[in-house]
């Protein structure tokens, strides 16, 4: 059985790209596959892996799989360097002098550009746009053509860390961590079995729309759809009805765009099998699949589950793996029947 | 040399806490003799084929920019301060290393929670924090009291005609100087290894006050702002073109005969020499020239890109030309 840090570590390092084969897709179907009957890719590169292909109810577990990070937008004749884009809701304020990689033709590791001192002119306080912000590789303009293209995407190179505790530390838990919850709940039930039909969904775009969540709800139509996503930990200026602390388990979201009864069946789980968890309560939309998935074709039952993570969208995305094996035990107790 | 650059990077060490990189370069001095001084610089005499005319000191700095615990707070994030110049635009998310392998990160409030003009404005020490992943304050200081010291983690990464890693300023010139050293000089030529270069240059000037040199090469880096955008004297220097030479920084004016020296030993030997077109910046020479009864200064620098970061860039080539200039400034100044 493969520990959750060393699932977590795999997905957080595969580089991400929105087509139907990045490594992420493939390295999180080479760990799924063997607790699933059937793997499915539909049109916008979402993965959809069948645990069960029948049973009494069906159930969706669901995680993003894509990534926040850049798109090569132009490469510099004189330098080699490359101009960038924003894809999804990177922290610029992290990004002068970060580590990088330029998934090419083949992975490009690199920096990011920073003002140099002499030419910040009295402000150095104020944060620089994307267009001032180049990524460096290295390389000439005629050595890095070979191996970039317009539309790479470029990623945070900030590989996983153990802090004090076992925490971890890197970039992208958000959602690797979803991910990963979602595939220890997939071999908890191929192991315990279930008498439900349930479907482990990967999507794609969340970060920049949803759009994956969309496409793949609307065909599936499960009669329970259950999001695994990361939020909020508690930390200076977090607002404390906005977080729960890290180590609290599994955050269920109770918001008036989803049905309450999930939200409460959700919180009598936990209750019933001692899963530690917390209710995060929000006024409207979650900033999540879900917020899609609900009102995807005819309308679905929706439940959030969140991983509890520190500094997101930044290099140093920080949570404690117990947390995630917190929403994979709910995840699963939530979808076993029976 | 690049072995020698990439084990010198790996080593962590702030100013004040520079004892294991100057471990490491002790450990491959050789037969050569050396003193450590009261501050921890270290000077190397070494012998030459031949006795020196003029006593040349040839000298680049051991410490690296980071960061220094002040506070431990209930919760147990630690604050800081930082140990040498550092922007607050490459601080926010970065992970950390104490002297004892304790890593952090610097944390801060998410994107998503800030107002439109919190993203746009960087946070500066005074808000930003380590977070060590402790519970609390009790956990904290069992790994990290305040006064303990931290540098960037960033990997030494080969990118082929390039090196980016964290330290390079200045690793590289201590590389650089063991290399002579193990070639070994054709006169005699004392090599310091300073301390404190990066919160003032407080070392360097105390070997002076012991060697009493008639001349100091500083092997250096110095800001390359050679990227997209920034054209002319803007750029300071350019990678590829070469060592760079100083005649003026904000610290010293320096000797204009050796300058001019350097330039033509460049042209004769088919060194890459570049003048540095901007004054700005300072090394170890602020402090050399205007110790004991003054010395002749010279700067050979390393064109480097994001300086005073986790990623400092720089070319190969350059650092050869900085070798084979420093080399033969040196030789030609003992007997000139």
């Amino acid at each position: 059985m493969m520990e959750t840090k060393e699932i977590l570590k795999r997905i957080c390092e595969a580089p991400y790209e929105h087509t139907f084969d990045s490594k992420t897709h493939k390295t999180i179907e080479e760990i799924i596959s063997p607790f699933c009957e059937k793997i499915e890719t539909d049109a916008l590169g979402n993965l959809i892996c069948h645990i069960t292909e029948e049973g009494e109810k069906s159930i969706v577990l669901s995680a993003h799989m894509d990534k926040i990070g850049m798109v090569v937008t132009g490469i510099d004749k004189a330098t080699g360097m490359l101009k960038i884009d924003k894809a999804g809701g990177i922290d610029l304020r992290t990004l002068a002098a970060a580590r990088v990689k330029v998934i090419g033709s083949k992975v490009l590791f690199g920096c990011i550009s920073s003002t140099p001192p002499h030419l910040t002119s009295g402000d150095r306080n104020k944060v620089s746009s994307i267009d001032s912000l180049f990524v460096d590789c290295g390389l000439s303009y005629d050595e890095i053509i070979k191996y970039v293209s317009l539309g790479d995407t470029v990623e945070y190179h900030s590989p996983i860390t153990e802090l004090l505790g076992g925490r971890l530390t890197g970039a992208y838990m958000d959602n690797s961590a979803g991910c990963a919850a979602v595939i220890k709940a997939a071999q908890m039930l191929k192991n315990a079995g279930t008498k439900n039909k349930v479907t482990a969904v990967f999507t794609t775009r969340e970060e920049i729309g949803k759009q994956g969540a969309t496409a793949v709800f609307t065909r599936l139509q499960p009669d329970l759809a259950l999001i695994t996503d990361v939020s909020f930990a508690c930390a200076p200026g977090i607002p404390k009805e906005s977080s729960s602390p890290l180590l609290s388990g599994a955050m269920i979201c109770i918001s008036p765009i989803l049905q309450k009864e999930v939200a409460l069946k959700l919180i009598e789980e936990a209750e019933k099998n001692a899963v530690p968890y917390t209710v995060e309560v929000m006024g409207s939309r979650t900033a999540t699949d879900s917020d899609v998935a609900v009102n995807a074709g005819t309308g679905i039952k929706t439940g959030l589950v969140s991983i509890p993570l520190l500094n997101m969208h930044t290099p140093v995305e920080t949570l404690d793996i117990k947390d995630v094996d917190a929403v994979a035990q709910l995840l699963f107790n939530a979808s076993k029947g029976g | 040399m690049f072995t020698l650059i990439k084990e010198l990077c790996n080593i962590n060490g702030t100013s004040g806490r520079e004892d294991k990189v100057r471990e490491y370069i002790i450990s491959k001095l050789g037969e050569n003799s050396y003193t450590v001084d009261n501050l921890g610089n270290l000077i190397v005499e070494v012998k030459g084929k031949n006795r020196a005319k003029n006593k040349v000191m040839v000298c680049a700095h051991m410490d690296e920019v980071g960061f220094i615990a002040t506070y431990v707070s209930e919760d147990g994030l630690i604050k800081f301060d930082t140990v040498g110049g550092i922007l607050p635009a490459v601080m926010s998310g970065r992970k950390i290393v104490f002297e004892n392998g304790t890593v952090g990160v610097i944390g801060s409030k998410p994107v998503h929670l800030s107002s439109a003009e919190e993203k746009n404005t960087l946070l500066n020490k005074d808000k930003l924090y380590i977070d060590i992943g402790a519970k609390d304050k009790n956990e904290a200081m069992k790994y990290v009291i305040p006064g303990d010291t931290a540098v960037f983690v960033g990997e030494f990464t080969d990118l082929g005609e390039k090196i980016l890693s964290k330290a390079l300023d200045d690793r590289v010139g201590c590389a650089i100087m063991l290399k002579m050293i193990e070639e070994g000089m054709e006169y005699d030529t004392v090599f310091v290894f300073s301390v404190q270069e990066e919160v003032g240059t407080r070392g360097a000037g105390c070997a002076v006050n012991r060697i009493y040199p008639d001349f100091s090469v500083v092997l250096e880096s110095t800001t390359a702002a050679d990227i997209i955008g920034i054209a002319g004297e803007k750029r300071v220097c350019v990678q590829g073109e070469g060592a760079v030479i100083s005649f003026m920084d904000n610290s010293t004016l320096y000797d204009k005969e050796v300058f001019k020296t350097a330039l033509k030993i460049g042209e004769e030997k088919g060194i890459k020499v570049q003048v540095k077109t901007a004054v700005a910046g300072g090394n170890d020479s602020g402090a050399i020239h205007k110790s004991a009864y003054g010395v002749r200064a010279a700067a050979i620098s390393a064109p480097c890109r994001y300086i005073h970061s986790q990623s400092n860039l720089l070319m190969k080539s350059d650092i050869v030309a900085c070798f084979e200039l420093a080399k033969a400034l040196t030789e030609n100044l003992s007997h000139a």
